[in-house]
């Protein structure tokens, strides 16, 4: 192999080197590997593409995608297709974000520093909490690890209760993430307004060892939750109070979690404008009361000044982490998910206070009007009794596989079949409309409703 | 401070407010186009639901968007910049074709729960990418599902749990090394397992009798990584896989250097139950200013009914995703992983193909190699041993001059360049780990090695860094006075 693209080093480079270091080959630097693990085939990775290549195999490979095909979706259940402004992405891909490590070195990471101070506010007032962190992963690992800090604060308690309106993907890290280290998950029912129900709850609650009760809202199935009574039941019980909103744009018209007295709320900032791509990276939100910050996980920015006594930001409260704590740390975490912490603080910049408001209310106005045209149709029912924001569940009696698959070939994909999460329910069909819709998108739908179910 | 004077210039930098402090009644980034179906009615459908409170979200046109975070942006230090040989952290140039087709509408619009239909090329690059994965360790299963390097830690700890389950003889232990990140304690803590830690030897590898000493049949895997955080291949790794499976346990490779090994040594061929990828290292994903990472892992034989759900999947010519995995420990995350990061490595093997791959290890061993050859008459070595991809230093030779680790590590960014890993391994006295990667030129490495020699030859100037935007950060005033938001009036 002769010179590649990505590699400075010339052949005229390598044999420098080499002298440098006082050796013949390659070979001579390899002497610590012992020739019993040495590998002696080649990797069958396939040959070097140039980027022509590469850009016509992904161009071919992706022939067949909805972008392609000019497919239109309804699809949400924890990903939500928003407006996104060309500025993120651009302000993005500034080499400065895109190619920097995490700022260990706060004298010359002071932009992302920055960032992650207008991050973490930005998210704490619309959680309405008191702090948020840097971010994690997504929302069902934030989700996942808030059970464990719950825990954390209730000694000694070792059960979580944990409605089925929290989206059944999230509700499986979770007890992924329970397995081994003695927490039970107890579900509790919704109830026939498709909200967590609350004579389950107080029956469960009744019991002791109640660590915490953890809800989503608007939940699974798009049922806004009476949140303020669950947190009041949670709290009698001496229950740490957790909730998640897995579309936090809901909250430019919903009453946030720190107003209804949540202890710890999570989110997926997906939401704001970072796109669906096939399901990751997203950004997840972590937020707290300020009590308990020294047991939150994931990073944390804080305000200081420098050596002159001008503003600075650095990383702060690092003694829970696990570079310092190792074992006895209060997650495994390292890194925050920082470039879609940035594109979110990006797009929530852009989109503003009002731009907020009046997205989340063209969600809400145009979810409604896709709900009545769809109901108008005669051909679905709506499950639930609930006030929806952007989502919402109808049965479909003819099946709802059936008919968003006989849709699909027609471009379209209604809402997710909820038979993907419950081979039971075969009639749930769960249907997402975003400000993307237009009215005549709206109608469309409708009339596919009653064309194909 | 010639050299300092002949490779940098100073120049302005911009202050910049917050966006709350910029934020002014009005403006706005964004227009929506006008509601055109009827107004719903927030009061009626939610009642006393609704928010009370109003939000703090700030008020800004788009041109001062752009400044704000473009100015913002001239703070910060990156690759793109210049040499960044964080070690163990494997900071390399990454390529930007990589960037633009994850960024493309295909790839960009793609929701996790579009039907089979649209999805099949993702799937297809998913599947392609699990098959890269396994020739790269020589292991026959791959999840591409975990989030990050350390959620690739914890999935692997969960799997070796299960598997000891499955066996009838729960485990408690996870043997590591002196040697290990801190994630990998912190991993085995929130897989349910307590930790025995053993010491590496003056070699610079873990000796089968230090394990010898720890080993029994509560343990349920030894955690190293290899090569380990001083640069240095555990060169009895062949000896110590055979005695833990002897007592019937695993061994965990923690796949952080990754970087220095690609088609030189594989994991699967010297007895690794599971290693984790950093994509984000290995395989050129930005690191963004920390994350997204991506942390799928390969796993032996014995791993195979544990690993997560869903898989892809390959039947004929169509792809799937599987969850035909009765003994799975399960999801670690929601959806089907980073596809995102996926894409980009996926894009970053192809550009390499097999040979490149072992060509990118080749180089970050050479270029580690010349810096070694480079430093090693100024810096004191504490372990001398073959190194591969990076190699550790200490201040042991500048103390008399009052020059320590830090203060040469602050003085670097004087030079422009980001200081290498500093007091970490923690196995080593104020350690200074240097990564440069295959990424670099011999240009690069020689302007870093002639900062270097300059700040060693200068002890006595003002308290580093004084040529940045901000000067030595407060930590101290950070922790103790805890603010972490901007408070409204």
């Amino acid at each position: 192999m002769g010179s590649h693209r990505f590699l400075p080093n010339t052949l005229q480079d390598r044999d420098d080197i080499l002298q440098a270091c006082g050796v013949k080959s390659v070979e001579d630097l390899l002497v610590g590997i012992p020739a019993e693990v040495r590998f002696k085939g080649t990797l069958e990775n396939g040959p070097a593409l140039s980027e022509m290549e590469i850009r016509k195999r992904i161009h071919a490979l992706t022939r067949g995608s909805r972008h392609a095909q000019g497919g239109r979706s309804f699809l949400g259940a924890g990903v939500y297709e928003h407006f996104c402004p060309a500025v993120v992405n651009q302000l993005t891909l500034r080499g400065e974000f895109l190619t920097s490590y995490t700022p260990y070195q706060p004298e010359m990471s002071q932009g992302t520093l920055q960032v992650l101070f207008e991050f973490q506010t930005m998210v704490a007032d619309l959680f309405g909490m008191e702090v948020s962190n840097a971010s994690h992963y997504d929302g069902s690992t934030s989700f996942a690890e808030a059970a464990l800090m719950a825990a954390r604060l209730s000694k000694g308690r070792a059960r979580v209760l944990v409605s089925r309106g929290v989206h059944p993907e999230y509700f499986d890290v979770m007890k992924t993430y329970v397995a081994n280290i003695g927490i039970e998950l107890v579900p509790v029912p919704l109830d026939n307004k498709g909200q967590t129900s609350q004579a389950a709850l107080k029956s469960l609650l009744a019991g002791d060892g109640v660590a915490a009760v953890m809800c989503q809202s608007p939940n699974f199935f798009g049922c806004v939750e009476d949140q303020e009574t669950l947190a009041g039941l949670a709290k009698g019980a001496g229950a740490v109070f957790v909730t998640n909103v897995a579309e936090p744009l809901s909250l430019g018209l919903l009453k946030p979690p720190g107003a209804y007295g949540a202890d710890i709320a999570t989110g997926e900032g997906q939401s704001f404008g970072v796109p669906p791509s096939f399901g990751g990276p997203f950004v997840g939100l972590f937020t707290s009361r300020m009590e308990y910050v020294r047991q939150m996980p994931g990073r944390l920015c804080g305000e200081t000044v420098d050596a002159k006594g001008r503003r600075a930001f650095t990383l702060t409260l690092s003694t829970r982490e696990q570079h310092i704590r190792r074992e006895k740390a209060t997650s495994n975490i390292c890194t925050n998910q920082n470039l879609f912490a940035l594109w979110a603080t990006i797009w929530l910049s852009m989109v503003g206070k009002e731009g907020f408001k009046e997205m989340a209310h063209q969600n809400f106005s145009k979810a409604e009007y896709a709900k009545d045209a769809i109901l108008k149709t005669g051909k679905a029912t709506l499950r639930y009794s609930s006030p929806t924001f952007n989502e919402f569940t109808v049965d479909v009696p003819s099946g709802a596989a059936a008919f968003a698959k006989a849709c699909v070939a027609r471009g379209v994909a209604p809402g997710v079949a909820l038979s993907r999460f419950d081979p039971n329910d075969e009639t749930g069909l769960l249907v997402c409309v975003t400000e993307l819709k237009s009215r005549a998108e709206l109608d469309e739908l409708a009339a596919l409703f009653k064309a194909l179910a | 401070m010639e050299f300092l004077k002949k490779t940098t210039s100073q120049t302005v930098v911009l202050e910049e407010a917050t966006l709350f402090e910029n934020s002014r009644p009005g403006a706005c980034g964004i227009a929506l186009p006008p509601l055109d179906v009827p107004a719903a009615d927030v009061a009626k459908v939610f009642g006393n639901w609704a928010r009370p409170n109003d939000l703090h979200l700030p008020e800004l046109s788009e041109p001062e968007v752009v400044r704000h975070f473009t100015r913002l942006s001239t703070w910060n230090y990156a690759i793109d910049l210049g040499i960044y040989p964080l070690g163990s952290c494997t900071m390399k140039y990454n390529p930007r074709l990589n960037e633009e087709i994850a960024r493309s509408g295909a790839i960009l619009e793609a929701h996790p729960y579009d039907p089979e239909e649209w999805t099949q090329g993702h799937l297809a690059v998913m599947h392609e990418l699990q098959e890269d994965l396994m020739r790269v360790t020589g292991h026959p299963a791959v999840s591409l599902q975990p989030a990050a390097g350390a959620q690739g830690e914890l999935t692997g700890l969960m799997m070796i749990a299960a598997y000891h389950r499955a066996q009838g003889k729960p485990r408690k232990t996870i043997i590591t090394a002196d040697t290990a990140h801190g994630t990998n304690p912190a991993s085995a803590a929130l897989a349910g397992f307590q930790i025995v830690q053993v010491t590496t030897d003056q070699d610079g590898s873990v000796h089968p009798e230090a394990v010898k000493a720890v080993l029994n049949n509560d343990v349920a895997a030894l955690m190293v990584t290899n090569p380990n955080t001083l640069g240095v291949f555990e060169k009895h790794i062949k000896t110590i896989a055979d005695m833990l499976h002897e007592a019937g346990a695993l061994l965990y490779i923690d796949g952080a250097n990754l970087n220095a090994v690609l088609g030189i040594a594989r994991p699967g061929d010297y007895g690794a139950d599971v290693i984790q990828f950093n994509l984000h290292k290995t395989f050129s994903t930005p690191h963004g200013g920390g994350g997204p990472g991506s942390g799928p892992v390969t796993v032996s034989e014995r791993l195979i009914p544990f690993l997560p759900v869903p898989f892809v999947e390959k039947k004929g010519d169509a792809f799937s995703l599987s969850f035909n995995r009765p003994q799975t420990i399960g999801r670690v995350k929601a959806f089907v992983g980073n596809y995102g990061m996926f894409i980009r490595a996926w894009c970053y093997i192809r550009a390499l193909g097999g040979e490149g791959l072992r060509r990118v290890s080749e180089d970050a061993i050479l270029n580690a190699n010349y810096l070694r050859s480079q430093l090693k008459d100024v810096f004191n070595m504490p372990i001398n041993a073959p190194t591969l991809h990076e190699v550790v230093f200490n201040d042991r030779n500048q103390r008399d001059s009052g020059l320590e680790t830090t203060k040469i590590a602050k003085r670097l960014i004087d030079y422009g360049m980001h200081p290498p890993t500093v007091h970490f391994p923690l196995c080593v006295r104020n350690a200074i780990m240097i990564e440069p990667t295959e990424t670099e030129s011999r240009r690069e490495m020689d302007r870093f090695v002639g900062a270097v020699k300059e700040i060693l030859a200068t002890p006595d100037v003002e308290q580093a860094p004084v040529r940045v935007p901000r000067e030595r950060v407060d930590e101290t005033k950070a922790a103790r006075e805890l603010k972490l938001r901007h408070v409204f009036r």
